[in-house]
């Protein structure tokens, strides 16, 4: 069953053509990768995804629901785009409890179970701008999972995260997908994506040029 | 309820400052008018009718509209300041309503006008009790005037939002400073947008016209608002 469709999707910004002609047709249960340098439209494809960013032709579909016609934003998705943000003044678990409310789905010890995962201390009571970027970077992938989505956004998940950071979060990863997410990924790395994918997707100049298939040790 | 308690979490921070504004500039303003000898008269009522119901009787009042409009363009810096993009970001699509958040930043605004202009009469009643020994008797008219500024002051603040999202946050704040600066000094206000002060409406029937526009304004601004935020792309 398909999680992402895009049909002939567009995205100009001033004039400026910065997704170009976009078909997409991803299914669910799978980890996508979306490899390219900076501005070939990785970040742009996912901020369409997640409904932030209208397209200017062209229809997205996500879990068969048609964005900004059915809705506004896919229902059962969580995103990491670029950096992390968070409300500075609050403590790790007071954001994502602050985040987890909107929903109101999952209790504290869903919480402090997703901090836990990501090796952050959810006692911890030092304001997040107190935390590197690395935590910060955690923290994000905590608030990422928490809910368990359907669908998880990772626009350069592994930024300042330190190596053996990055194999725990690989293995994040692996667990969510195991459990039936999809996962769309981006990053600079091409073993990040080559390690965790089972399509890579390669973007220049905001369209897709290459697709390849990975056979995924398991 | 649960959104606008979000609402208050993003404010949190700058609650302190909020708070503060709420009483210093109209404390403040009122000393100004103690010291200025403004209050002749022994009724309550009267008294409450010079501060808020015009500004061409003295310029200890004038001072006292010019310093109760830069609080309340200060106020909205802080409850409308610009938010962490990747919070709001995920803000927006864990609630899948952008028309949602922003009805709730407009209610959020709405409540602190009400606070505001709640503390201004709190403060001149409570002096003109204390410095002048009037005794405490609330008249149609004080609330009337309530209503006049609140609905008048939210309109500017509505109008400050609206500016922002198609001028710069620059233009918009010096626009709604100069509409105030020239909306309390207009001797015989002929457009709505300036001051329901009950001085210039006392004919009740007109008053209540021009609350009416004012308030169809304000909702005319505010659905505008949502409509544009939902059509926005969030970069």
């Amino acid at each position: 069953m398909n999680a992402i469709r895009l049909f002939n999707v567009s995205k100009k910004i001033k004039g400026r053509v910065v997704l170009q002609n976009i078909n997409l047709n991803l299914e669910r249960g799978n980890i996508y990768g979306f490899a390219g340098h900076n501005g070939s439209g990785k970040t742009m494809l996912f901020r369409i995804i997640s409904g932030l960013v209208k397209p200017s032709s062209g229809t997205v579909e996500v879990f068969g629901d048609v964005l900004h016609k059915d809705v506004s934003f896919p229902g059962d998705i969580s995103v990491l785009l670029e950096k992390p943000g968070f409300l500075e003044q609050y403590s790790a678990f007071d954001n994502l409890k602050f985040l987890a409310m909107i929903k109101n789905k999952i209790s504290d010890s869903d919480i402090v179970a997703a901090m836990e995962r990501v090796k952050l201390n959810p006692m911890d009571k030092r304001p997040v701008k107190e935390y590197s970027l690395g935590m910060k970077q955690r923290l994000a992938i905590a608030q990422c999972i928490m809910e368990q989505p359907q669908l998880i956004l990772l626009d350069e998940p592994m930024n300042g995260l330190d190596e053996e950071a990055v194999r725990h979060v690989y293995r994040i990863i692996k667990e969510e997908n195991e459990r039936g997410c999809t996962i769309l990924l981006t990053s600079h790395n091409r073993l990040d994506i080559e390690t965790l994918c089972d399509q890579v997707y390669s973007m220049n100049d905001g369209m897709i040029i290459d697709v390849t298939n990975i056979a995924r040790d398991e | 309820m649960k959104y606008m308690f979000l609402e208050f979490k993003f404010i949190k921070r700058d609650m302190n400052k909020i708070l503060l504004l709420c009483v210093v500039f109209p404390l403040f303003g009122t000393m100004i008018c103690l010291k200025g000898g403004m209050f002749h008269s022994n009724s309550l009522t009267e008294s409450m009718e010079f501060l808020f119901g015009s500004v061409n009787l003295s310029s200890a009042n004038w001072m006292y509209w010019l310093l109760l409009c830069f609080g309340y363009v200060i106020l909205f810096q802080l409850i409308w300041k610009k938010r962490e993009k990747n919070v709001e970001h995920n803000v927006l699509i864990l609630l899948q309503d952008t028309s949602l958040y922003y009805i709730n930043r407009l209610a959020i605004g709405l409540f602190f006008t009400l606070l505001y202009v709640s503390s201004a009469f709190f403060i001149a009643i409570v002096s003109c009790i204390i410095f002048l020994g009037m005794s405490f008797r609330i008249h149609l008219s004080i609330l009337l005037m309530f209503v006049c500024i609140v609905v008048n002051f939210y309109l500017h603040a509505v109008l400050l939002m609206f500016l922002k999202f198609y001028t710069t946050n620059h233009f918009a704040n010096v626009f709604i400073l100069t509409l105030f600066f020239a909306g309390v000094k207009m001797q015989a206000p002929f457009m709505p947008l300036y001051y329901g002060m009950i001085d210039h409406f006392r004919g009740y029937h007109v008053l209540l016209f021009v609350l009416l526009i004012e308030v169809l304004l304000m909702l005319f601004l505010g659905y505008i608002i949502v409509k544009k935020f939902e059509n926005k792309d969030y970069f």
